[in-house]
């Protein structure tokens, strides 16, 4: 198995992965964008200031198979909430496998149990966020969307986790030798 | 009442009967006395102030009282308590003289008593000589045996009434305090967080200013005044509109990375011309190119730090003027600004409604500010909590001479008519949750804030379904 999917993907190009972010205010949605900057490189970003803006993406994406990797959103948003659009997410079998990150002001206990048991909440970031942090969070959860999903780690190894997807590029080729 | 028929024994004879009146069976009892000498030394004449039965001293007398009134006392450990006084008719020394015991009370004279005296031999003595006497005798002790347990159950209930009460009083005061400790940290926060964001805004003007003197003094290249100017002047543009742009300047800058092409997209289309010529005739990124778009972003930031600044100065005035402690005298109040400062605090609780206001702008009401500021609180908050999926929430002022009334609508499910009365009783809560957990409060402490107001809150149907409070509040003090 992990032999073929190697083979497979080194031969072709990686599609893009993408980063869907939403929020609803314009400078906080700016601000988020710009400290994703360092993986603008490798993925696609998405910015979204509401939910049928991010639904229109996200056929965008599919259209020209983009997966998405990863879903940052903020909590309240007018008309709904991230958690029902991360629950959606993780309803449809194309983006269930992505990353679900909500970063907040706001979510009480409720709201976060159901991100947690009904979207698969990965992450809660409460804001205000750090640089630091914010890329730390998007770096773990890219690195474990690369590995769960099997996608040769390669392309990722400068700007991702580099020792675990190092240590998954030496286990897939000592399976290769065996 | 028919006048009670006589025998010649000279006492009524259907004394012993249910419908005998207390007056009726003393007169008798009064009559006996008067014709028999042996009763009438029984009698005692006893002066205010003397005890005539004393809290755990043994008794074994039982004393009618004829005339006059005498009080019951009782220690406890907060000192003697009064228990209750008696007049004439009521029999005194019950429970000791029945019960051989100590006396329960203290038995104190408060007006000149005359009373009968009886012990177990004058009682054996009456049934053989006097059974009409003795049979008047049973007649009081069972009535006031009755009564006694009738006033004991009462007592019980009163007790459990009180005690109600006492509860829904303490949990009341409990949330008051509550609130008042939450609205002086609220309003000590406020007055803390506007040193900081002064010195932001401060800041904010400084850099402006100091960068504005740097990018457009005479040494410096025209275009860094263009996008310097640009930049502190236009607003970010929509999401779609920048997805747009990308796309096309993908086609154009096949060769510029995704995080130039996106600062390019968000800056106006008469500077993205310049810059787009730039690097199509460089064929690269010059340095000169990377400073203008760095510029457009110092400015476009420092804009985003001084609006974010006024934001969180704006929100705290409105906590401020919320958290205005309640001891303050009453004054008038602009309506709209005071329900303006109660939609701030909720905002992030209004996003997901709409709102519609119709509020004119120069009507003011007679109120606290803080206690108006919660009962606005209140009211929207419920009503946002109405409509868990998002809603219409109407708020409208009318004035009339007098008053002004303010309704607070909404387009949820509505109160069901078996609980309009109920809603507003305390400690009736509809929201259970541990998150949406409500103590039953919010209604009953909005009604009492009305009512200081010089008010009144009532609840009816908004046409087409929901709720819609009313609040009247008097426009100049009452």
């Amino acid at each position: 198995m992990a032999t073929s999917f190697i083979i497979q993907s080194m031969n072709r190009a990686p599609a893009s992965l993408a980063i869907l972010c939403l929020e609803d205010e314009r400078e906080v949605l700016k601000a988020i964008i710009r400290d994703l900057a360092p993986f603008e490189e490798k993925f696609r970003i998405e910015p979204a200031s509401n939910v049928s803006e991010a639904r229109e993406i996200l056929v965008e994406l599919k259209r020209g198979g983009h997966p998405l990797a990863l879903a940052l959103c903020d909590h309240l948003l007018p008309g709904t909430t991230g958690t029902e659009f991360l629950v959606e997410l993780n309803k449809d079998p194309a983006t269930q496998p992505a990353r679900k990150v909500l970063i907040t002001a706001h979510a009480g206990l409720q709201e976060t149990i159901q991100a947690v048991n009904e979207a698969g909440l990965n992450y809660y970031i409460s804001k205000p966020w750090t640089a630091e942090q914010l890329q730390q969070v998007v770096r773990d959860e890219l690195t474990a969307y690369i590995l769960q999903q099997k996608i040769n780690p390669i392309h990722y190894l400068a700007i991702l986790n580099t020792p675990q997807l190092a240590q998954a590029i030496a286990t897939s080729n000592l399976e290769t030798d065996t | 009442m028919k006048p009670t028929p006589k025998t010649t024994s000279g006492y009524p004879h259907n004394l012993t009967s249910p419908s005998a009146t207390l007056g009726e069976i003393l007169g008798a009892l009064e009559q006996l006395i008067k014709n028999n000498p042996f009763l009438a030394r029984q009698i005692e004449h006893l002066p205010a102030g003397y005890i005539l039965l004393r809290e755990g001293k043994p008794n074994k007398f039982l004393y009618l009282l004829l005339h006059g009134q005498v009080q019951f006392f009782k220690h406890t450990p907060f000192g003697e308590v009064y228990v209750s006084s008696h007049e004439a008719g009521e029999l005194l020394g019950v429970n000791s003289y029945v019960s051989h015991t100590t006396s329960f009370c203290t038995c104190k004279v408060t007006q000149p008593v005359r009373c009968l005296r009886l012990d177990p031999h004058l009682e054996i003595h009456l049934s053989e000589v006097l059974p009409q006497a003795r049979k008047l005798l049973d007649k009081l002790i069972t009535a006031n045996l009755a009564s006694r347990y009738r006033k004991a159950v009462s007592l019980q209930i009163e007790l459990i009434e009180a005690n109600q009460h006492l509860k829904e009083t303490r949990n009341k005061l409990i949330h008051q305090e509550k609130l008042a400790t939450l609205g002086q940290m609220v309003a000590g926060l406020a007055h803390e967080l506007n040193n900081p964001i002064s010195a932001m805004l401060r800041a904010c003007d400084h850099i402006t200013d100091t960068l504005h003197h740097f990018f457009t003094s005479t040494t410096s290249p025209d275009k860094w005044r263009e996008f310097w100017q640009a930049g502190t002047e236009s607003l970010t543009p929509d999401t779609p509109t920048v997805r747009q742009t990308i796309k096309e300047l993908k086609l154009l800058l096949p060769h510029t990375t995704q995080a130039v092409i996106r600062q390019i997209a968000q800056i106006p289309s008469t500077l993205r011309e310049i810059i787009i010529n730039k690097i199509q005739s460089q064929r690269t990124i010059s340095k000169e190119t990377e400073s203008l778009l760095d510029i457009y972003d110092i400015a476009t930031l420092i804009h985003t730090l001084e609006t974010s600044a006024i934001q969180i100065s704006h929100l705290v005035n409105s906590l401020k003027n919320y958290a205005r402690p309640s001891s303050a005298p009453p004054c008038q109040v602009n309506l709209k600004e005071s329900i303006h400062n109660s939609l701030i605090i909720l905002g992030s609780l209004l996003r997901q409604h709409h709102t519609e206001l119709q509020i004119p702008n120069d009507l003011y009401v007679w109120a606290h500010p803080g206690d108006l500021g919660q009962i606005w609180t209140n009211l929207i908050k419920n009503a946002c909590e109405a409509m868990p999926a998002g809603g219409l929430l109407k708020i409208a002022a009318k004035p009339d001479d007098d008053f002004i009334t303010v309704t607070i609508s909404d387009n949820g499910p509505g109160v069901p008519p078996h609980l309009k009365e109920k809603i507003f009783e305390l400690n009736y809560t509809t929201k259970t949750g541990a998150e949406n957990f409500g103590l039953g409060l919010g209604l009953p402490i909005t009604i009492g804030l009305v009512a200081r107001a010089g008010g009144k809150l009532t609840l009816t149907d908004t046409p087409g379904g929901g709720a819609t409070f009313q609040v009247t509040l008097p426009r100049k003090a009452l």
